[in-house]
């Protein structure tokens, strides 16, 4: 009888054993049934509202675009005042470089560490989890074929060895693509590299064209240009 | 083609609750959907998040409570096929109620020809609803796995380490209590 209740109140019996479990109820089981199944209801609605939570704070863990506080902007421009103008735009493209770049994190393929991965590609991915970017690239290297992911990911390990232009081939074959998986992003961590590079000319235009999209770079490449 | 190399092992991980996992999925298809719902739907980019997020709730409820083990499409031809229907929900003021309401009569066939055992049954779920929060760990735990994840008295023996399957049911069966004793007390003033 438990079992059959237990089963009742999980709603896993069919429409005929569900009216037949309720017709062999008594007045008083009726009422302890309805007393429970408000419970159920209510309780429900309440994990229900922290798993909602739990998915909306995903948000907070978005690719990380650093963002400079108003507070920072003052004092650097303070800063800025006294520094000559050379000095300006040599330390402080670095130093943007450094607020807005991240590693992407992997949301392509999970790896599970500790577990032995099976294929080249799943070797490449469990290498840059671990942050080891050079071995990642060995790997993405002996791929027969390269996803639109696998070149954006290979592109952001070049970045992390500070191979520069090898980042920028990698996210070029999927700008050109123009509708590529990781296209904005790619866009997005191509301007990152010219801002490193201190290349204004290629960097603004992709500043230019991501701020006007609607992607997630949209309102931190104008954010970004402002300040350049 | 799947994005990992088995839908069904993410979807094995989720079940056990591996939050890594669902961030995973939530982060691979979030692009995509935003960008698609708005161009589709015309609906902003705010709207077109939180219909992603309410997606992805359900997804993981269903899997969290065993609806769904494997999927006969692709994952993300599932998630938009959901969203879908979602954003369409909004344009639908008629549509707009709860998903815990959806069905409740058709389920709970007694309730709507006894209006006592209704009564009873609103009172309750108000109870549960003004205690969840204060409801202790323990008992938060295992009226979770019971209700939320549909697990058997015998699984959810195992997860919460009771020695018996009636240990279990004894236990739950006083978290009740408890929400029954919690809700009739007096709210503290301030």
């Amino acid at each position: 009888m438990d079992d059959l209740r237990d089963r009742y109140l999980q709603g896993k019996l069919s429409d005929s054993e569900r009216s037949a479990f309720e017709q062999g109820l008594s007045d008083e089981e009726r009422v302890e049934l309805a007393f429970e199944l408000g419970i159920k209801e209510g309780l429900e609605e309440g994990f229900s509202k922290e798993l909602r939570n739990k998915v909306a704070s995903f948000e907070e863990k978005k690719p990380a675009k650093g963002t400079m506080k108003y507070a920072y902007i003052s004092i650097a421009a303070s800063v800025l005042v006294m520094a000559s103008i050379v000095f300006y735009l040599l330390q402080d493209e670095a130093s943007l470089f450094e607020d807005y770049y991240r590693p992407y994190p992997n949301y392509e393929l999970t790896t599970v560490r500790g577990e032995e991965a099976e294929s080249v590609r799943e070797r490449a991915y469990q290498a840059y989890d671990s942050e080891r970017y050079d071995i990642a690239i060995g790997y993405f290297s002996k791929m027969d074929s390269l996803s639109e992911a696998d070149y954006f990911f290979r592109g952001i390990c070049q970045i992390q060895v500070e191979d520069y232009q090898l980042a920028l081939d990698d996210f070029d074959k999927l700008i050109t693509l123009g509708n590529a998986d990781y296209g904005d992003a790619a866009k997005w961590y191509a301007a990152l590299v010219y801002l490193k590079l201190e290349k204004e000319s290629e960097l603004l235009p992709l500043l230019k064209d991501l701020s006007n999209g609607t992607s997630e770079y949209a309102k931190v490449s104008l954010e970004l240009m402002n300040q350049l | 083609m799947s994005f990992y190399s088995s839908e069904k092992d993410v979807i094995d991980r989720i079940r056990q609750g591996d939050g890594q996992a669902m961030e995973k999925v939530y982060f691979r298809y979030r692009s995509e959907f935003v960008r698609w719902s708005r161009g589709k739907f015309g609906i902003t980019e705010e709207d077109a998040l939180d219909h992603y997020q309410d997606v992805l709730t359900i997804f993981f409820e269903k899997v969290m409570n065993g609806s769904i083990s494997l999927l006969n499409s692709s994952l993300k031809t599932y998630l938009f096929g959901i969203g879908k229907n979602r954003v369409k929900q909004q344009f639908d003021s008629k549509m707009r109620i709860s998903r815990h309401e959806e069905g409740l009569a058709e389920h709970y066939r007694f309730l709507a020809e006894d209006k006592g055992a209704e009564l009873v049954y609103q009172e309750a779920k108000s109870q549960a609803k003004m205690v969840f929060d204060s409801l202790g760990k323990g008992c938060k735990e295992i009226l979770r796995l019971f209700y939320f994840e549909k697990k058997s008295m015998s699984e959810i023996a195992k997860i919460m380490g009771h020695k018996s399957e009636g240990v279990s049911r004894t236990t739950k069966k006083r978290c009740l209590e408890k929400i029954r004793t919690k809700s009739k007390e007096p709210v503290p003033n301030g």
